[in-house]
């Protein structure tokens, strides 16, 4: 069975409004051990669907109108004035060669009433084709609102850069745009992470089109991340390598089509519509999942009925391995069972003899 | 292995459907005229507070203020001034007390986000008010990574040092969860109580479902009335509505934040012994930078290198001493050290003398049944029974299932005595010397007085020699460099 055939099977009668995103798919690289999350975001149903639609639970909220808003104005200030601001940005950062210019935005010249769809097919045109001749001279040294397409088992989904930024060696880089606080060492570190990963998309994004255009350029692991300084609307640049994060996302899209076809296999004629069928696929609940997936709030209830040391943190996860269940460890500390194993043994006299200290501690014998 | 202890306990809460207790003693001080903060910020915004309660920890009521819209810089900072005004007395009598301020906030996203708050107010020109406000922001925020700080307090993140639940860290940060933990709702299964707690928002930032359902209108409309010229009572009417939506929220957490230090004080009535010396400690903070440490305070901007360097230092042995005196002072601080192996129990065996006179010492073996311990020879330990007995470790090695460490009494020979043949003993590092950080900024001042070859090029060193043959045998040559 191909990735495409069981990406259809999958999906039977689900039809997804829109794909993943660069979002959906840095989450999808966030828990590779994950096969849910896997199957589900290289379906294009994704977790959000999945909650809302197949298990009619009530999944991520999304973000605030104002978050929205603000993100949306701080964007479209940066990129304003022919994107006289950013290009003084790189200016006063010393990248001279990208303050040249020209700045050129995908988004302006679009026919008034196209559809999205439309919209977005020619913006990847455009970028593709922009793309092709990146080493030649007078080539726009930012593209804002760049469109790429990452392939993911066999389909192609539609990611948007903010901008894109020439790298003074014939190829592009990808630019961020979020309104986060610029607090120099103290920024939240959670907020780089997630705005690094969704850079690391397009890294990916950029080295498929560049292998199919046959190019020679190879997009480096780095970006250029463009935040608020606290309080204000000024923005500020920062250049980050992203090494790390771009390996993580190209390793889950690696292992994407495995994942579907298994799925697919084990599925029989059923699709993912089937809630049966989406919970008999194995899911892996980390300490991460109620930051970014909209069943993590299942997962949870899922580890509870099974006492999950999962529960308890990744690090307990690894030392109640050889258990498996909290409830039971719980009870061979007590006394209550004997263990069965000789890994599970030596596990539950490690902790036996701290809880007994413990007790003596606090006095209760 | 290094936290079986907090994952032991945390077994014990899940079992149980209760956190236990992870100190014996309370840590932190909670003073009689501490104020409970908790601002709640616009979503997506790093310094717009839309609302905020503040008041006495002993006042069961508020004080409450909010704004129609927070990203109207003339509304945010009328919120501004009306805290600074409420803060800026309590700050200032602290100050006149001798004592210093203290503020507890629902959790450490507050932390973070007063911390922002404190730099944007540094520099914004503004009412006396507005400054003294961003001085005590800047100053609580500055102390909050000390290590036994008293100036600002997380709820969350101090019951979290005294109590074990039975969900991932992470949780631990939801103050409603945290709270259903500790104090359970009788008649109620735990899983739905928690279930109930953590789909109630208890955040910095509106929820994004609050803000769809009871605020995006309101304020759409505040703004269009503002632009299209309403009349005043118009819009007056429209900011009673986003007020009283925002309300039920402050009130929620200011009543969670006190909630938590409630529990805290019925469940450790018991002080840390060093506590007072802790709040002497904050008490000198605090003046100091009211006298000195405002002209140099440099919030939102890198230190000073000479400045940094004594902050680093403050810090680093602010974290050692309280360390210290934790393991010394609370019995289940010091069981904890022990599972991580930094205090070693044993019993002691073959006491010999060696030297005669005035340098006569004691040598002797503690055998331990401890699997890991985090000593290594040369390491200077304590008895902990009496710390006044010093030793060095000699050796140290596993035997069978025990492991064996040789220790030379080098201090309290005579004073406290070796200990006998049999004797369970249990050595770990020296108490806190809480007057240390003195003699490190002394020692300090000397040290950088000239600036290091790592920050002056042109005193570099020279480069290391090229790498010619490698020596016949490597270990030897790597022993005779010991």
């Amino acid at each position: 069975m191909t990735p495409a055939e069981a990406r259809a099977r999958l999906r039977g009668g689900l039809r997804p409004r829109r794909g993943p995103g660069a979002r959906g798919l840095e989450h999808m690289a966030r828990n590779p051990s994950c096969e849910r999350l896997q199957v589900l975001t290289a379906s294009g149903v994704g977790p959000n669907m999945a909650a809302n639609e197949i298990l009619g639970e009530r999944g991520l909220e999304g973000q605030s109108p104002f978050a929205l808003v603000r993100g949306n104005s701080f964007e479209r200030y940066v990129l304003s004035e022919g994107g006289a601001r950013l290009l003084e940005l790189y200016l006063r950062a010393g990248r001279r060669e990208v303050a040249a210019g020209p700045f050129v935005d995908l988004r302006e010249g679009l026919a008034p009433g196209l559809d999205r769809a439309e919209q977005a097919r020619r913006r990847r045109d455009a970028t593709l084709y922009l793309l092709a001749g990146a080493a030649e001279r007078g080539r726009p040294s930012i593209v804002a609102h760049a469109v790429l397409g990452v392939e993911v088992a066999g389909a192609s989904f539609d990611i948007e850069a903010d901008y894109l930024v020439a790298d003074g060696r014939g190829f592009y880089l990808p630019g961020e745009i979020k309104s986060y606080a610029d607090k120099a060492s103290k920024t939240d570190p959670a907020d780089l992470r997630g705005a690094c990963r969704q850079a690391a998309v397009a890294v990916v994004a950029l080295r498929q089109a560049a292998r199919r255009l046959g190019r020679g350029a190879f997009a480096r692991a780095a970006c250029d991340l463009v935040l608020r300084k606290a309080g204000t609307n000024w923005p500020t640049l920062r250049a980050m390598t992203l090494e790390g994060e771009v390996d993580s996302i190209e390793r889950a899209l690696a292992a994407a089509p495995r994942h579907l076809v298994a799925a697919a296999e084990r599925a029989g004629g059923a699709g993912l519509a089937d809630p049966k069928l989406l919970l008999s696929i194995p899911n892996y609940y980390v300490e991460e999942c109620r930051e970014f997936c909209a069943l993590a709030r299942h997962c949870k209830r899922e580890a509870l009925a099974a006492a999950d040391p999962a529960l308890l943190g990744d690090r307990a996860r690894e030392q109640l391995a050889p258990v498996g269940s909290i409830v039971r460890m719980a009870r061979y500390v007590r006394g209550d069972d004997a263990p069965s194993s000789d890994a599970e043994r030596a596990s539950a006299s490690r902790l036996r003899r701290v809880v007994s200290a413990y007790r003596k501690a606090l006095g209760r014998g | 292995m290094a936290d079986e202890f907090a994952l032991a306990l945390r077994m014990l809460a899940f079992d149980r459907g209760r956190a236990q207790p992870l100190a014996a003693r309370r840590r932190v001080a909670v003073r009689r005229e501490a104020w409970v903060l908790c601002p709640l910020a616009m979503a997506g915004e790093e310094t717009a507070v839309h609302a905020v309660a503040c008041g006495p920890i002993a006042k069961r009521e508020p004080l409450v203020y909010s704004v129609p819209d927070p990203r109207r810089r003339d509304e945010l900072f009328g919120l501004f001034a009306w805290l600074g005004a409420r803060l800026a007395p309590y700050a200032e009598a602290s100050l006149r007390a001798g004592a210093y301020p203290q503020i507890w906030v629902p959790s450490r996203a507050a932390v973070a986000l007063l911390d922002t708050l404190g730099e944007y107010l540094w520099h914004a020109p503004g009412p006396p008010e507005l400054k003294a406000l961003a001085r005590l922001l800047v100053y609580a925020t500055g102390r909050a990574p000390v290590a036994g700080q008293q100036a600002l307090h997380a709820a969350t993140e101090v019951l979290s040092q005294h109590y074990a639940t039975g969900q991932q860290p992470g949780e631990d940060e939801h103050l409603g969860a945290l709270l259903t933990w500790v104090d359970p709702p009788p008649g109620v299964p735990l899983d739905r109580a928690l279930a109930a707690a953590e789909a109630t928002p208890m955040g910095v930032r509106t929820d994004p479902s609050f803000d769809k359902r009871a605020l995006e209108g309101p304020v759409a409309r505040y703004n269009l009335g503002r632009k299209r010229g309403a009349p005043a009572e118009a819009l007056s009417a429209i900011a009673a509505e986003i007020d009283g939506q925002l309300r039920g929220e402050v009130l929620r957490l200011y009543g969670a934040t006190r909630r938590a230090v409630r529990l805290l004080c019925e469940g450790f009535p018991e002080r840390l012994g060093c506590l007072p010396e802790l709040e002497t400690i904050e008490a000198e903070a605090y003046e100091r930078f009211a006298e000195k440490g405002v002209a140099y305070a440099r919030p939102g901007r890198a230190d000073l290198p000479r400045q940094a360097a004594y902050e680093f230092v403050g810090r680093q042995l602010a974290q050692e001493n309280y360390e210290r005196a934790l393991v010394h002072q609370d019995p289940l601080a010091r069981l904890r050290a022990k599972c991580e192996g930094r205090v070693v129990e044993g019993v002691v065996r073959e006491v010999r003398e060696v030297g005669s006179g005035l340098s006569k010492r004691a040598r002797f073996w503690v055998e331990s049944e401890q699997r890991s311990l985090r000593v290594r020879r040369g390491a200077e330990l304590h008895l902990m029974a009496d710390p006044r007995l010093k030793v060095v470790v000699e050796d140290l090695h596993r035997s069978g299932p025990h492991t064996r460490l040789e220790a030379l009494v080098v201090a309290g020979m005579r004073a406290a005595g070796p200990p006998a043949e049999g004797d369970r003993v249990e050595l770990g590092p020296a108490p806190p010397v809480w007057y240390e950080l003195t003699r490190g900024r002394v020692r300090l001042s000397h040290r950088i007085a000239q600036r290091p070859w790592t920050h002056d090029r042109a005193r570099a060193p020279d480069p290391p020699p090229q790498a010619g043959d490698p020596p016949p045998n490597l270990l030897r040559a790597l022993e005779a460099l010991r």
